[in-house]
């Protein structure tokens, strides 16, 4: 009995640390997606935050053409004398 | 890359506490296992957690920058929609133009670009964690709130109260008011009124630092969420609120407050100190300027009744100008010698320093300045100088004040001071520090001798001269005093209600200006600074001032650029604003010249001499009014007498600028003038030469090596003489070709060698000899020559060495002449004495007509050789025929006369053809060598003909009765010679170059 009891413990410890193993195998593909999320977080900010960048530096650029024409537009209106012919 | 605002912590098991698998029992491995898999799930857990913060973190930034855009790009839909709706209609009408140009002269758009300020750029949210930190860390405001009880106002208004700075600003003022009555007899009255503006400014800029702490208070207050959001409304509405409750505060005693109360009263005691400073800044200028008649006591009661009334400004500046009524009527009736002038002053400037040195009160030395105020043709000097001494008093005292004031710590806070004493060193002002460096008693004693100087010549020039022992330090003094006025004016022209002080200190430009003569420089450099730093004041005097002095600039105009340039380009080490410097010299002599003009006017009429160099002065000053120092006027002074002695240079750079230049502009017509016509290439060059160095003075104007060079890289013609003297045979030609342009100038060193050597080398093929070493040596020496000049303008810093190399050569030269010489007198003597025909005489006559070209000299001497060996065998030939027939003639009877004219004839022709070939060589003979050997052969001829007479006769009928078929070939043969040889002449005609320079 103490012998199958003792063989039974050491099957067990054994089938123990198989699960183990397996858990730790399991923790560390989550722990290394885990990284890749982080790292795909990281790179998306980084090309999110440039193209915005870019983005509003059209925007930039389109609000001083508009203030450009606004002004235009504003002297010929205020100055209806100069279409009078 | 972006900055990592999260990390991922790296080991999933090392996240969790060890005590899950630590803590269980030993002796069951499945619990370890278990607890060791837990700790790794919890690890995964918490990366989860990290991972899901830093994901929201940047999906929550990158929501705000699109929302940003998006809101933008709304905007701009907006107001592109907006524009559209407009565009229409004004498009309508301006399709509806007939035409379309005159809107190419309309004025366009008027542009005004709307910058808004609408929000703070520093706000306490982003001062640095440095300085954010005390306000974070020190205690919390008091609860004042709980005050709000006892407080009419309701709650609210005690926090409001003791936290608005206009409150304690207000409080300190009613106090200082009340302790300025009580100290008006005291001295430490001064230091308030003597503070400079400079103090004030920065004492304005405490304030405005005082406000933004108050407001951080405030916003401390605001964090204790026990205050109303009106609490961090500005200071402008606490201040208008506080001006409501003021009349509340008047109970209120700063000394009882709390520690808060404490630190906010000593910010707003920083407030209460530059009101007082700010009123009293403004009559700084007028102390400045009319401290010799104002007594210190009248400015501080002047002050003391001013300090919070604006209006009492104008009372002041009655006042001064009453004192200078006084101080005419004081000068008038005074008519001291000037012996006793002069003593009174230097009296006066020692009793001045010390005076300054004992800090006592001014009115002894305001008695003493009238006392020295004696004779109406010195008085302005003096006055001058007393308006500079005043000013270096002004300073002075006010150094002393401020030391009272840092002594003093009842009146102010000592951080304050420092803060102050630390501002007036960031501003650079300096005023205060450099006076005290230059003892002021010195400098007066300096200034009184130059008021003496003044005093004993009374003359504009002697005035100037007057300004000559003006040291550095005194001109900084001045410089410093100046600049604090000008602070000063500024700083009141900030304060509208007391900015009529300042017209006091443009006052004394016409009370300067219409004094006649013995105008002192000094005074009107210094006034027209006032003007200057005051230009904004509303003086009429001044502006009246200023449109004589532009008319009277007007009449000068090129004066003034002139003075420009020279300002601009010597004094400040800036660069001019014209770069030309070639034009200065004619500004420069013209302004010389009108200044001598003036001068001299000012010298016949000495009332108008006051008006020109008043004109003078402030045209230099307002010329230099971009420069504004007075101790560039100054120099402008020294350059003004400089122009008269006719050295125009006051800068020791421009000065030598411009004697290179006209150094350089009198040689520039002079070397073009050397400049021969007759050669293209080094013409060519030379011209390049010296456009380049008039580019490099044009360009480069401060240098100063570039004339010496100029002058040292012309190579001596002596030297070339001397080089050239010695040859004898060639000296003709070569002298010749050197003088044959007529530019025979001594003076024209640099081009010497250039007259020479092109002729020579256009003369020698024409002036080739027989002599083959000549024909060599000419093109080497001309090659040399051309080297060694060439040599010698291009490294004309080498010139020495390329005129070594240059007396080399031409020794060289020298030797090959000598050579040539004496290999051509053998050479000559050996064809004299072969043939008698060869000359070379024509040689030394260069002006007759070339000669046609001999063949060489091997050729011509073996041909002269066989001529004369076949005229001897012709000749032998014909005595022999002659003797033959003449015997035959003899034997026979003398019949036929017309024989021996076709006997004599064949020789004839031949000796014509001899003739022929000697004839050219005959006629450039000289005429001894003529007459001596073309006689010698004459006479042979003669001598022959003389002989063959008789034979002929004798022969004629022997001739015609023989006819010897010998004779006759001979003659044929010998004709056929001559023909060759004419043939071969002509020959050598053709291809002439090749065969004398080969042979």
């Amino acid at each position: 009995m103490a012998k199958a009891g003792g063989i039974t413990n050491a099957v067990n410890v054994g089938i123990a640390v198989q699960a183990d193993w397996e858990n730790r195998e399991f923790i560390s593909h989550i722990s290394l997606n885990v990284r890749r999320l982080f790292e795909f977080l990281v790179q998306f900010e980084s090309t999110t935050k440039s193209k915005l960048a870019s983005l509003n530096e059209k925007l930039d650029l389109l609000e001083r053409r508009l203030e450009m024409l606004e002004v235009q537009v504003s002297t010929a209106t205020a100055n209806p004398s100069l279409f009078a012919t | 890359m972006p900055l990592s605002k999260l990390g991922l912590r790296n080991n999933a098991y090392g996240l969790t506490q060890t005590e899950l698998y630590r803590n269980v029992d030993r002796e069951d491995p499945k619990e370890i296992l278990n607890g060791v898999a837990v700790s790794g799930l919890v690890g995964i857990l918490r990366q989860l957690g990290d991972l899901a913060e830093f994901a929201a973190e940047i999906f929550h930034g990158i929501q705000e920058e699109v929302m940003a855009t998006a809101s933008r790009s709304n905007q701009l839909k907006i107001r592109l929609q907006r524009i559209e709706a407009t565009v229409p209609p004004l498009e309508k009408a301006v399709l509806a133009q007939t035409t379309h140009i005159h809107f190419a002269y309309t004025g366009g758009l008027e542009w005004h670009p709307r910058i808004p300020n609408q929000q703070n750029h520093l706000i306490y949210d982003d001062l640095p964690r440095l300085i954010m930190d005390p306000y974070e860390e020190c205690r919390d405001p008091p609860r004042l709130h709980l005050l709000d009880k006892f407080d009419i106002n309701g709650p609210g208004s005690c926090l409001k109260r003791y936290s608005d700075p206009t409150y304690f600003r207000r409080a300190s003022s009613n106090l200082s008011q009340g302790t300025k009555k009580f100290q008006s007899n005291n001295k430490n009255c001064k230091i308030k009124k003597k503070k400079s503006s400079s103090r004030s400014r920065d004492m304005a800029r405490l304030a405005s630092m005082a406000n933004q702490s108050a407001r951080k208070t405030i916003a401390s207050f605001s964090f204790s969420g026990q205050t109303s959001s009106s609490l961090t409304a500005s200071t402008s509405d606490m201040e208008k609120r506080s001006d409501l409750q003021d009349h509340h505060s008047h109970s209120f005693d700063s000394r009882s407050g709390s520690g808060y109360n404490e630190c906010i009263s000593t910010a707003t005691s920083s407030l209460r100190k530059p009101k007082g400073v700010f009123v009293s800044s403004s009559l700084t200028p007028g102390s400045c300027t009319i401290a010799s008649v104002l007594s210190e006591c009248e400015t501080e009661d002047a002050q003391d009744s001013f300090q919070f009334s604006p209006s009492h400004g104008q009372a002041a500046r009655g006042s001064s100008c009453v004192s200078w009524d006084e101080k005419a009527e004081i000068v008038e009736p005074l008519g001291v010698q000037k012996d006793e002038a002069l003593e009174m002053m230097e009296k006066n400037s020692v009793v001045d320093a010390l005076d300054e040195k004992a800090s006592c009160g001014e009115e002894t030395g305001r008695v003493d300045y009238g006392n020295s105020e004696s004779g109406s043709q010195q008085h302005t000097g003096i006055d001058e100088a007393r308006e500079m001494k005043t000013g270096l008093e002004s300073m002075g005292e006010q150094r002393d004040s401020e030391h009272e004031t840092e002594s003093e710590g009842d009146c102010f806070v000592d951080a304050l001071n420092i803060i102050e004493s630390e501002s007036e060193n960031d501003q650079g002002l300096q005023t205060s520090q450099e006076v005290a460096s230059s003892p002021c008693g010195v400098t007066d004693e300096r200034l009184e001798k130059s008021v003496c100087e003044q005093e004993v010549e009374s003359n504009f020039n002697t005035v100037e001269g007057s300004c000559r022992p003006m040291d550095e330090e005194k001109s900084c003094g001045l410089v410093e005093t100046l600049s604090s006025i000008n602070v000063s004016d500024e700083m009141n022209h900030q304060d509208p209600g007391l900015s009529s002080d300042i017209a006091c200190s443009p006052r004394h430009d016409p009370c300067t200006s219409n004094i006649p003569g013995g105008a002192d420089y000094m005074a009107f450099t210094f006034v027209p600074a006032l003007e200057n730093s005051s230009s904004n004041s509303s003086n009429l005097l001044y502006h009246s001032d200023l449109q004589e002095h532009q008319k009277s600039e007007a009449k000068t105009s090129n004066d003034v650029e002139a003075i420009k340039l020279w300002t601009n380009g010597g004094l400040l080490g800036l660069k001019p604003s014209k770069p030309q410097v070639l034009a200065v010299p004619s500004s420069v002599s013209s302004d010389c010249k009108t200044d001598e003009m003036k001068v001299g006017s000012a010298e016949a009429e000495k009332d108008k001499s006051g008006y020109l160099l008043e004109n003078a002065s402030y045209r230099h000053v307002l010329n230099n009014s971009s420069l504004a120092t007075p101790g560039t006027q100054n120099l402008i002074v020294a350059d003004q007498r400089e122009c008269h002695e006719t050295s125009s240079g006051v800068f020791g750079l421009s000065h030598k600028l411009l004697t290179n230049g006209f150094r350089r502009r009198d040689s520039f017509p002079y070397d073009r003038q050397t400049v021969p016509a007759t050669i293209p290439e080094n013409d060519e060059v030379t011209t390049e030469k010296s456009r380049s160095i008039t580019e490099k003075t044009l360009m480069d104007p401060f240098r100063d090596e570039a004339p010496i060079d100029w002058i040292t890289s012309s190579p001596p013609l002596q030297h070339m003489k001397i080089s050239l003297s010695p040859v004898d045979t060639l000296q003709a030609s070569r002298l010749k070709l050197k003088f044959s342009d007529g530019n025979n100038n001594n003076n024209n060193d640099t081009f010497s060698s250039f007259q020479l050597l092109p002729e020579a080398a256009t003369s020698f093929p024409d002036s080739c000899s027989d002599d083959d070493t000549f024909c060599r040596s000419s093109p080497y020496m001309s090659d040399t020559d051309y080297l060694g000049d060439n040599h010698s303008l291009s490294n004309s810093e080498q010139w020495e060495e390329s005129s070594d190399s240059n007396e080399r050569k031409e020794q060289e030269l020298y030797d090959s002449f000598h050579e040539s010489r004496h290999v051509d007198e053998p050479s000559s003597l050996v064809i004299e004495s072969e043939s008698g025909c060869v000359d070379l005489s024509y040689l030394q006559n260069p002006a007759e007509p070339s000669p046609p070209p001999f063949p060489p000299v091997q050729w011509m001497v073996s041909k002269t050789h066989s001529e004369k060996v076949d005229d001897k065998t012709q000749s032998l030939q014909l005595q022999d025929a002659l003797r033959f027939a003449f015997e035959k003639h003899i034997s026979l009877s003398p019949v036929n006369k017309e024989l021996p004219n076709i006997v004599t004839s064949p020789p004839k022709p031949e000796l014509k053809v001899h003739l022929k070939n000697n004839a050219r060589e005959e006629k450039q003979k000289s005429a001894k060598e003529k007459e001596t050997e073309a006689g010698d052969f004459l006479q042979q001829i003669r001598t022959q003909q003389f002989n063959l007479k008789p034979v002929v006769m004798t022969t004629t009928l022997s001739a015609a009765a023989t006819t010897d078929p010998a004779i006759n070939t001979k003659i044929s043969a010998i004709l056929e010679k001559a023909n060759s040889i004419r043939q071969a002449v002509a020959s050598n005609d053709g291809d002439e170059s090749d065969t004398w320079s080969d042979t």
